[in-house]
């Protein structure tokens, strides 16, 4: 991580293509990465996996348990819950991903202001505290009945929830760097404000960033498949994790397998990705790999 | 120091404000006329539309209603549910409690398993139970507490029949009413918590363990386990009270779903179906009262942060 701290004229690439090369090294991150790759695999390929339109009613066979023809059985409205999860997989990567990288544009232009400006951060940081306060669920519920049920929607209402975490990093990342001599260094030869953030703090605030925003995807996926739950996402009949198991609560004593594979595919791209985030935070964050260096940053 | 916390807690006001303020305008950009959700869509004329919104209060231009209900709001006073006709701060009395002995309990259970358990971790670095206790670790982050919720039911309930699947009664029923109907709902909240607190408590320990006076006192003799309860913990304990801090704050929202899985008549209950009913003042009341307890949590974790730790520069 060192290469990535060590202030240099380069461009963003260059400082983090070692770091990028040691991360390829990493068990956690690859396991992790694999993970999450075959679960898009499989939501990308899912009418080649299954023949069934995950919508389709078929009330003839509603509740059939497992089988071949059925590996996940099929639910009260006789769709078939194989080709949901498949399908389902496309919505909750898609509302997820949109979130996460809206989050992480916005968190980042925020994030870099307001720790640059002082007048910015004292409004920024009591919106942001607002914001982060409201525990949990409930802003997105609030937000979600205030918006009306949308894919859009949800989307909106996780960025709006995630992206103050992001401020906080970024921001934090730039109050810590902009004290550090290279900041005056560069504005003496001339550089201007915008070119110190972009082009001098941002790239070595990358690390921080990039672990959140990796364990911002797992956040988003989990959330959005608990506002399904509750009603509030995701809109039926289109199928996403969360509003599949809420279709089958009401079985969980007949029919226990229409709640359990949605929640497994929930858990297996959410640790996936928390694998991710643990193998890239081991290797970019100086915190855990030298906590002595950090402290003589601080101090710096 | 003394300054920054008069200056911390004079920045509680008007963030309290804002949050406050955020409450009032996101529930007043729920679509659809309230009234309508007070008396029916159908068979309803203008003129009874126009009387309600007048009782309400409803009439009057966004700004006017702000400035009438804020002072009213902070004091409390959040009007009658449109839904239940009885005044919201009663409404919401009777299920705080709910809600606190639920997010109470899991914080107990989380605090007897995982402090225990990652000062074990970080002890035994690298052992059979270091590597366990960092799977669960992963697992209670990434499974979705819904899902873990009904998994819960299914084997403890349907399966095995040891605990009533869902409801809730109150203690003065009688302990053995009130505490099986608890033991999945805690469970399931505490899950992810317990795994958050266990890899900070493991983490910090770690940390401190590293550190020269931790060597100091192994040489001059002490005992073990002197050295991690009295020296090291006491130490670990900086990072781990923000964490307990924050993990209340989280299971106050968590308990939003599991109120829902377990058909518990709570504060998170109450929001949901408010949402979905439209009841302002119910929504209102219940978001401000959560977060009136989030600030002061917040606040306080704050405070002691910045007093435990000197080396973070207040500017």
């Amino acid at each position: 991580m060192s290469d990535a701290q060590i202030p240099r004229p380069s461009r963003n690439g260059r400082v983090l293509n070692p770091a990028l090369r040691r991360v390829l090294r990493s068990r956690l991150f690859i396991v992790g990465a694999v993970m999450l790759f075959l679960i898009v695999l499989s939501a990308a390929a899912a009418p080649l996996l299954t023949p069934f339109d995950p919508v389709a009613i078929d009330t003839k066979n509603s509740l059939q348990p497992m089988s071949l023809r059925h590996p996940f059985g099929t639910d009260e409205l006789g769709r078939d819950v194989f080709a949901r999860v498949l399908y389902g997989a496309r919505i909750s990567l898609r509302v997820g991903g949109f979130s996460t990288f809206f989050t992480a544009i916005l968190g980042v232009l925020i994030g870099l202001f307001a720790g640059w400006y002082r007048p910015v951060d004292m409004i920024v940081s009591r919106i942001v505290d607002a914001l982060m306060i409201f525990p949990g669920l409930i802003l997105g519920i609030m937000l979600m009945a205030a918006l009306g049920p949308a894919e859009s929607n949800v989307i909106l209402a996780m960025t709006i929830l995630y992206t103050p975490r992001i401020v906080r990093v970024v921001r934090g990342s730039v109050l810590e760097l902009k004290g550090l001599a290279y900041m005056d260094a560069s504005r003496v030869v001339g550089a201007g404000d915008l070119r110190l953030l972009f082009d001098h703090i941002l790239p070595n605030a990358y690390a921080p960033l990039i672990v959140q925003v990796t364990f911002g995807f797992a956040w988003a996926i989990l959330t959005e498949s608990g506002m399904s739950f509750l009603g509030l996402g995701t809109p039926p009949p289109a199928p996403s994790w969360g509003n599949i198991i809420a279709d089958g609560r009401d079985f969980i004593r007949s029919a226990p397998w229409l709640m359990f594979f949605p929640g497994v595919m929930i858990s297996l791209a959410v640790i996936g990705l928390n694998f991710i985030g643990d193998g890239l935070r081991d290797l970019l964050d100086p915190r855990l790999r030298n906590t002595a260096r950090r402290v003589g940053n601080q101090a710096g | 120091m003394g300054a920054y916390l008069v200056r911390r807690i004079l920045a509680f006001i008007p963030t309290l404000l804002i949050s406050v303020t955020l409450i009032f305008v996101l529930t007043r950009l729920v679509p659809g006329n309230p009234v309508w959700a007070l008396i029916g869509h159908q068979s309803v004329s203008e003129e009874k539309i126009a009387e309600v919104s007048r009782e309400l209060g409803l009439d009057k231009p966004v700004i006017v209603q702000y400035l009438a209900w804020l002072p009213k709001a902070l004091s409390g006073d959040f009007g009658n549910s449109i839904f239940f006709n009885r005044p919201v701060v009663q409404v919401i009395t009777e299920r705080f409690p709910v809600t606190l002995t639920l997010a109470g309990l899991a914080m107990l259970l989380t605090l007897a398993i995982a402090i225990p358990l990652g000062i074990l971790a970080a002890t035994r670095q690298n052992t059979f139970l270091d590597h366990a206790a960092s799977v669960f670790s992963t697992l209670g982050v990434s499974l979705p507490t819904f899902w873990l919720g009904f998994l819960l039911i299914i084997l403890f309930a349907v399966t095995l029949r040891w605990v009533p699947s869902s409801g809730y009664r109150p203690l003065s029923m009688g302990f053995d009413q009130w505490f099986p109907r608890l033991i999945l709902p805690v469970i399931a909240l505490a899950f992810s918590q317990i795994a958050l607190l266990v890899r900070t408590t493991r983490s910090s320990m770690l940390e401190v363990l590293e550190l020269e006076y931790v060597t100091a006192a192994r040489a001059k003799g002490l005992s073990e386990g002197k050295v991690i309860f009295k020296h090291a913990l006491r130490n670990a304990f900086i990072s781990i009270m923000t964490v307990i801090g924050l993990t209340f704050a989280l299971s106050l929202g968590g308990s939003v779903i599991i109120e829902n899985v377990f058909a518990i008549p709570g504060l998170g209950q109450l929001i949901t179906t408010a949402a979905t009913r439209r009841d302002y003042p119910v929504i209102e009341g219940g978001m401000v009262y959560l977060t009136v307890i989030s600030l002061v949590v917040n606040l306080l974790v704050d405070i002691s942060y910045s007093l435990i730790n000197p080396r973070v520069v207040y500017e």
